[in-house]
């Protein structure tokens, strides 16, 4: 079922996602499309199965999405050659887990960006701070927020902007959207250490 | 907003929108005040980890795209020599076949979309993976066991909604159906919300007196909305 004709530059796919709002996904959608043939030539490159060149194109693409909504990717490098670079990757890392039993480099929950902007020396106390919070039981906690609570907290991790919520959600406007999405995080918080 | 922790400033300072007295004056409070930074930690962890429980779902929904699209990437001029077969065919089909109705296309829909689904099933296969894989096997009742629990488990899944919704279609339990696909075409967090077409296909297949007519206010706005399954909607819309 197509919604954008093909004829969508990269550039104008990366606008489209650099915009977010209520059409950021399907211009995921189109962008993930256009290069899945890379799946393909990654299996017979790096003689993978499908599934799993698959599962690491789809890791490398959210990486890519990651970094274009957060503004980390600049463009001195063309879409494609960024998307690729990082999928080689992604496969390098199944052949050395597979030939050597090694976990990747590249897996693991990454960190907020948001850390490294705070200062040299309170990071490390952050940080430690963090991972002592248990994410399976911040998952079960979530489950008991209202289905609105959960969509919005869920919005706001995936870099959806309060703009972008308050349209989706239908909020008169992004400041009443952000106050309720910051109570919605005092309500996780509470349940979180009942 | 009656809450201890300061939330608005956290975000505030995280998200660059302090003054730079203002952000220094945080990031001293963060030094010495460690409920503060307590407070930073719940919120970074708490972005953190929805953020990673977001890209699993959306990585299972990339998936299940993905092996139509690798199969189409394969045997160019095979695939031109069909598609002119099949356009021949298609040319004779208009002129010399009386049109379907409505209930056949829904079912050619059915058919062609919701009876062999992508999936991609790897050593981590997830509940939603399994569920795809037992209706492709035709296995609906363990499949609608396997998705009512897990949207027990998670009751915003809407890809789960979605195929329980599928596989009540599947069933002949159309009443189900439509309100499965009620629920998901009411959703608004969406970016592509099939429940207004879905919805529609089971309303034709269940044929009651005002099936037809609500199918085809749904299929409307699905066209008119320019919705997931616009295309469809239009061909079946000249059918009812």
């Amino acid at each position: 079922m197509n919604f954008l004709p093909n004829t969508f530059s990269d550039a104008q796919l990366l606008d489209g996602l650099r915009a977010g709002g209520s059409a950021r996904r399907l211009y995921e959608n189109k962008l993930y499309d256009r290069y899945a043939y890379l799946i393909r030539d990654g299996s017979r490159k790096h003689r993978l199965d499908e599934e799993q060149t698959a599962s690491a194109y789809a890791d490398a693409f959210l990486s890519v999405v990651d970094a274009v909504v957060a503004g980390r990717f600049e463009g001195r490098s063309g879409l494609k050659t960024y998307l690729y670079q990082i999928f080689t990757n992604k496969c390098v890392d199944l052949i050395r887990k597979r030939t050597t039993n090694r976990e990747s480099v590249h897996q693991g929950v990454e960190l907020d960006p948001a850390v490294f902007q705070l200062p040299d020396d309170t990071r490390s106390v952050i940080q430690q701070l963090i991972t002592q919070h248990e994410a399976e039981r911040l998952r079960q906690r979530l489950q008991l927020l209202g289905a609105k609570c959960q969509a919005m907290l869920l919005a706001w991790a995936d870099g959806f902007s309060d703009e972008d919520i308050a349209t989706q959600q239908q909020y008169n406007s992004p400041a009443v959207a952000k106050t309720s999405r910051l109570r919605c995080l005092e309500k996780l918080r509470e349940i979180y250490r009942t | 907003m009656s809450m201890n922790t300061d939330w608005n400033r956290i975000d505030d300072y995280l998200a660059n929108r302090l003054a730079a007295s203002e952000r220094s004056e945080f990031e001293g409070d963060l030094r010495a005040d460690p409920a503060l930074a307590a407070d930073l930690a719940f919120y970074l962890a708490t972005k953190q980890t929805l953020r990673a429980e977001g890209q699993q779902a959306r990585k299972a929904e990339l998936l299940a795209r993905t092996p139509r699209l690798t199969r189409r990437s394969s045997w160019p001029f095979a695939i031109a020599a069909a598609a002119c077969v099949t356009l021949l065919l298609g040319i004779g089909w208009t002129l010399w076949l009386p049109k379907n109705t409505a209930t056949e296309l829904a079912d050619a829909y059915i058919d062609k979309n919701l009876t062999q689904l992508s999936v991609t099933m790897g050593a981590d296969a997830d509940s939603l993976q399994q569920s795809i894989d037992l209706i492709n096997k035709s296995q609906l009742t363990q499949a609608d066991d396997l998705l009512t629990g897990l949207l027990k488990r998670q009751p915003i899944n809407a890809e789960a909604l979605k195929w329980a919704g599928v596989v009540s279609l599947r069933r002949g339990q159309y009443d189900k159906a439509i309100n499965q696909f009620g629920q998901l075409g009411r959703r608004t967090d969406l970016y592509a919300n099939p429940g207004l077409f879905l919805e529609s296909l089971a309303r034709i297949k269940r044929n009651r007196p005002d099936d037809k007519d609500r199918a085809k206010s749904l299929l409307q706005r699905v066209v008119n909305e320019n919705l997931e399954g616009a295309d469809e909607a239009t061909q079946l819309l000249n059918n009812l």
